[in-house]
This record gives structure tokens, C-alpha cells and sequence, in this order.
């Protein structure tokens, strides 16, 4: 199944539309992963900058 | 025997468990997408009867309707049934000419006697509705909320999955031209609605329909005894443990939006949010039996129950963290600034996750709301997190003793203090002319603490055994044209 066809010209009955739809919304969940997994590594560097810098 | 100063130390950790249960929340929200990968949708247009309890609603009501008219769904699957409870505005003329203008999709029912609130004006309606049978589900949405025009397909695709036995919709602020306390509401509806109830997602088991749009399966319907439990002022809670104790799920969809207009003054929040207070109280007390048990399922796990009650005993955590620094200042003033030490390091690792995750997770949101999600906490405790995260901040200062003494026991006691200097905000905003300082003050004080002084005068209420009085937050109709 091609992510190219634009979803919103498919029917709303269409399955394909639900599962295009289905698929935007997990990339988009995939993408929030992704940045909290760099904000908890960024977190993580920075505790530690603070503790071998400034002290516990 | 325990050592006192050892009670007080276990007072000051209490005070760290909200900041980490909103961590672990977050934590789980970002997840979310595992869940997703596993739930099924599929296409779905089971006949929907949607209930509108609406109290003199003249002012958002017509916007509403005609949202609903436009919901990309079967026309022939869909009916709307608005209860007018008795109103005395112009409601239902209102109504006579929406019915009239969406013949077969608008239904007009009338309470000659109102007055008796929410749950009540719903129950009238789901008589009618199951009387007549037609309906595969029922969606419950307030007078004055905007769904967005795919919202309901969105939510009715996961009944597919036939555990499935509600869905609820995210529900966003939408109040246009906004104030600073809608903006602070939008923000705190993205660390309570698109956070949290994601992390219910990957738990399975969710907290709370949102009471401005949740929808059931005619099996859920009739699962919970046909209508909304009126013995609480939480109704949709109720609803919510009800549906998962008779083994179904209830599914949070974050894609499915629904503006709603919030209170844009601390009396309106504080009536409101004393309600959900007082109704969270009441349902904790009347589900006792499914707290930390696993026969109760997902809702009887350890998770569910640590986000729970980090929330709505987030006012006693505060005070015991204040009594128990105090308390060690008298006792142990040396280990008193460790324990607050630590409890800093914890504020500060928590707050700089949360508040930034919260931002990630709807940036649209955050965009607007940026100001209010960093001084969500309050200015007074953003300086004391900046300096346990940097102390060479403040330079060279040399504060004489008894400066530190008083800068330490005014830190110490605002823990729990901030709750009522919050909580006096509320009378301020009252007194001509000094009601114009009431924003300032609370960025400086915070909404976080405002929150959480409104769950205790909830506690207080409930104690006292207050009359359970249905008080209708006022809107104004005022949603933005461009969230349409």
C-alpha cells in the first residue's frame, strides 16, 4: 500500500484511508519518541555536567 | 521507636513522589506508540446518537449544532438529541429552529422540571434513546463544545477491536481571544489529557472520560445500568470504572480533537475545578475496593493507582514536604538542607523533563502557551530550581545569617504555603482595582499550586459533607472561528 495517495481523496468508508491515517498518526507517535528519547539523553548529559562541575 | 528526625525525612520524600509519577507518566506517554501499533481500527459507522444536556446554552449552543451537523459521518447514522433542561433563555427557540433547519439529525427534549444537574438532564435523554433502540453507541458531549469534523469517525474506528467499550476525545482549550488563564489551562490539558491519558493508553486502564465528549457502546450503555451515575459530581469518572470493570476498554484518541471554552477567571476555575475535586474524592471512596488489587485488572495496578493519587493527594504530598523540612530545621538543621537539597534535585531534573516533554508532545499548543508551561510551577519555585540547577547563578552574594535563616524557612514553608497564597488569589480577584495584580501574581505564584489548593478545599468540602450542588461554569461562546 502506497503512503503517497493523498488519504483525504479516498472515501471515508475506504479502509486504506483508515489505514494511511493509522500510519501518519504512528510516525507522528514514532517522532515523539524520538525527541524524548533525545531530551532524556540531553537530561541525562547535563546532570551529569552539573555534577562533575558544580557538585552534588 | 522511629526517630523523628527519620518521620520528617519520609515527610520531605513524600513531597518528591508527584514530580516522579509525573515523570514515569510522561515516560509512558512517549510510548504511546507501541500501544498504537497494537490497537485495531478499521472503518466504523455504527449509528450514533449523540446527547447534548444543555441548561440556558443559547450563547454556544448554535455553533455546536452546526459543528455537528458538518461531522464527517453518515448523515443517516447519526441523530443528535439536545436536553434542554428548563432553560429560560432563548434555548428552545433555539433548538425549534435547529431542528427545523437539520430535519431528522436534530431532536428537541424538553425537562419541565431542571434544576437537578448534569447527570440527571443526561439520564433524561439516554431514557429516550434506549426506548427507541435505534442507537449502536452514544456520544456524550457538553453544550458548548466544537468537534473537529473527524473527531467522531476517529473515535468510533476503535470499536473494531470489540473489548473496545468507550473512547474519549482530547479535549483542547479553545477560548478565542484568550486570557492568561486559558492559556494556562491549555497547557495543563496537554500534561492531563495528551500526556496522561496517553500513559493510560499503555496501561490500559484510563482515569476519566473526558465529560466534554466520551463515547459508548450500546453494550457499555447498558454494562453501567443504562444511565450516569448521579450520586457523584465526577459522573464521567463514575462512567469510566464502571465500563472497564465490566471488562471493556476505554481508549483515549489523541487525534480526535475537541475545543471547549474553559473559565477565564479563578472564581469560574474554582467553582469547577472544586467540583472535579470533590467528585474525585467521592469516586475514590465509592471504587475503594479497586485500588491496588489485580483482580480489577489494568485499573487495579500499581501504575494506575501511583497517577491517581499523586493527583489528587498532591495537596497532602506539598504539606508534608513543608512540616517535614520545618520539622528537621528545629530538630537537625544541618540534614534539613540536605533533605531540601534533594528535594530540589528532584524538582529540577522532573521539571526540566516534564515541562519539555509537555512541549514536545503538542507543540501547537505549546507555541502559545510557552510562558505559562515554564512558569507552570510558579516563579518563586523556578528560582529556587534555578538555583539548585546552577547555585553560582546568584554570584557573589554574602547574605548575613539571619537573611539565610529566613530566605531557608520562607523556602521551607512554601512548599506547602504556596497552596495558600494560591488560594487567596481567588479573594483578590474580587476587589476592584487590586484584581488587576491577580495575573502577575499568579506566574509568581503558580498554577500548579492553584491546582492543587482548589483539590484541597475539595478535601474540605467533602469533610464538612457540603451540599452536592451541580454549578454550571458560564460560557461565553467565545471559540476562536480559526480552530473550526
Amino acid at each position: 500500500m502506497s503512503d503517497l495517495v493523498p488519504h483525504e481523496s479516498l472515501p471515508l468508508e475506504s479502509p486504506r484511508r483508515t489505514e494511511l491515517e493509522r500510519r501518519e498518526d504512528e510516525r507522528e507517535e514514532r517522532r515523539r519518541l524520538l525527541r524524548q528519547a533525545a531530551l532524556a539523553a540531553v537530561l541525562v548529559f547535563a546532570l551529569a555536567a552539573r555534577i562533575i562541575f558544580v557538585g552534588g | 521507636m522511629i526517630a523523628l528526625d527519620v518521620v520528617l525525612l519520609a515527610f520531605v520524600v513524600a513531597g518528591t513522589i508527584p514530580p516522579v509519577v509525573g515523570v514515569y507518566t510522561f515516560a509512558l506517554a512517549s510510548i504511546h506508540v507501541v500501544t498504537l501499533r497494537r490497537e485495531t481500527v478499521a472503518p466504523l459507522f455504527p449509528r450514533v446518537a449523540i446527547v447534548v444536556p444543555a441548561w440556558n446554552e443559547a450563547a454556544v449552543l448554535a455553533r455546536t449544532l452546526d459543528r455537528l451537523a458538518a461531522l464527517e459521518y453518515p448523515r443517516e447514522a447519526l441523530r443528535v438529541y439536545v436536553v434542554d433542561d428548563a432553560s429560560t433563555d432563548s434555548t428552545p427557540e433555539l433548538l425549534r429552529e435547529k431542528a427545523a433547519e437539520h430535519p431528522g439529525l436534530i431532536f428537541h427534549l424538553r425537562r419541565e422540571q431542571g434544576g437537578q444537574g448534569k447527570a440527571h438532564t443526561i439520564n433524561h435523554g439516554l431514557n429516550v434513546i434506549i426506548a427507541e433502540g435505534w442507537y449502536e453507541a452514544v456520544l456524550i458531549i457538553d453544550a458548548d463544545v466544537i468537534l473537529t469534523v473527524e473527531s467522531l469517525r476517529r473515535m468510533t474506528r476503535h470499536f473494531v477491536s470489540e473489548d473496545v467499550g468507550a473512547v474519549t476525545a482530547y479535549i483542547k482549550e479553545g477560548s478565542r481571544p484568550e486570557n492568561y488563564l486559558n492559556r494556562f489551562v491549555a497547557f495543563e490539558y496537554v500534561t492531563a489529557q495528551a500526556a496522561a491519558r496517553r500513559a493510560q493508553n499503555v496501561l490500559g486502564a484510563q482515569a476519566c472520560l473526558a465529560g466534554g465528549a466520551q463515547l459508548l457502546t450500546r453494550a457499555s450503555l447498558e454494562a453501567v445500568g443504562g444511565r450516569i451515575d448521579t450520586s457523584t459530581l465526577a459522573e464521567d469518572t463514575a462512567t469510566t470504572f464502571k465500563v472497564q470493570l465490566s471488562g471493556r476498554r476505554v481508549v483515549f484518541d489523541p487525534t480526535a480533537v475537541v475545543w471547549a471554552e474553559e473559565p477565564r477567571d479563578l472564581g469560574g476555575l474554582w467553582k469547577q475545578r472544586l467540583r472535579w475535586g470533590r467528585g474525585n474524592v467521592q469516586i475514590t471512596r465509592a471504587f475503594s475496593h479497586v485500588w491496588l488489587r489485580r483482580r480489577n485488572g489494568r485499573l487495579g495496578g500499581i501504575g494506575f493507582a501511583a497517577i491517581w493519587f499523586s493527583t489528587t493527594v498532591m495537596p497532602v504530598f506539598m504539606t508534608l514536604s513543608s512540616i517535614g523540612l520545618l520539622g528537621l530545621f528545629a530538630v537537625d538543621r544541618s540534614l534539613s538542607g540536605h533533605a531540601f537539597r534533594l528535594l530540589l534535585g528532584v524538582n529540577v531534573v522532573t521539571y526540566l523533563f516534564i515541562t519539555l516533554s509537555a512541549i514536545s508532545i503538542d507543540r501547537m499548543t505549546a507555541g502559545r502557551t510557552w510562558r505559562e508551561a515554564v512558569l507552570f510551577p510558579g516563579l518563586v519555585a523556578l528560582l529556587f530550581i534555578i538555583y539548585a540547577a546552577y547555585p553560582p547563578v546568584w554570584g557573589d552574594l554574602r547574605p548575613t545569617a539571619a537573611v539565610v535563616t529566613a530566605v531557608t524557612l520562607f523556602a521551607y514553608a512554601w512548599q506547602g504555603g504556596c497552596m495558600l497564597v494560591a488560594a487567596a488569589l481567588k479573594r483578590l480577584e474580587t476587589v476592584p482595582v487590586v484584581r488587576l495584580a491577580v495575573p502577575p501574581l499568579l506566574y509568581i505564584v503558580g498554577y500548579g499550586p492553584l491546582l492543587a489548593s482548589m483539590t484541597a478545599a475539595a478535601y474540605v468540602k467533602e469533610l464538612r459533607g457540603a451540599e452536592m450542588r451541580w454549578e454550571k461554569t458560564e460560557k461565553s461562546g467565545k471559540i476562536g472561528e480559526a480552530l473550526q
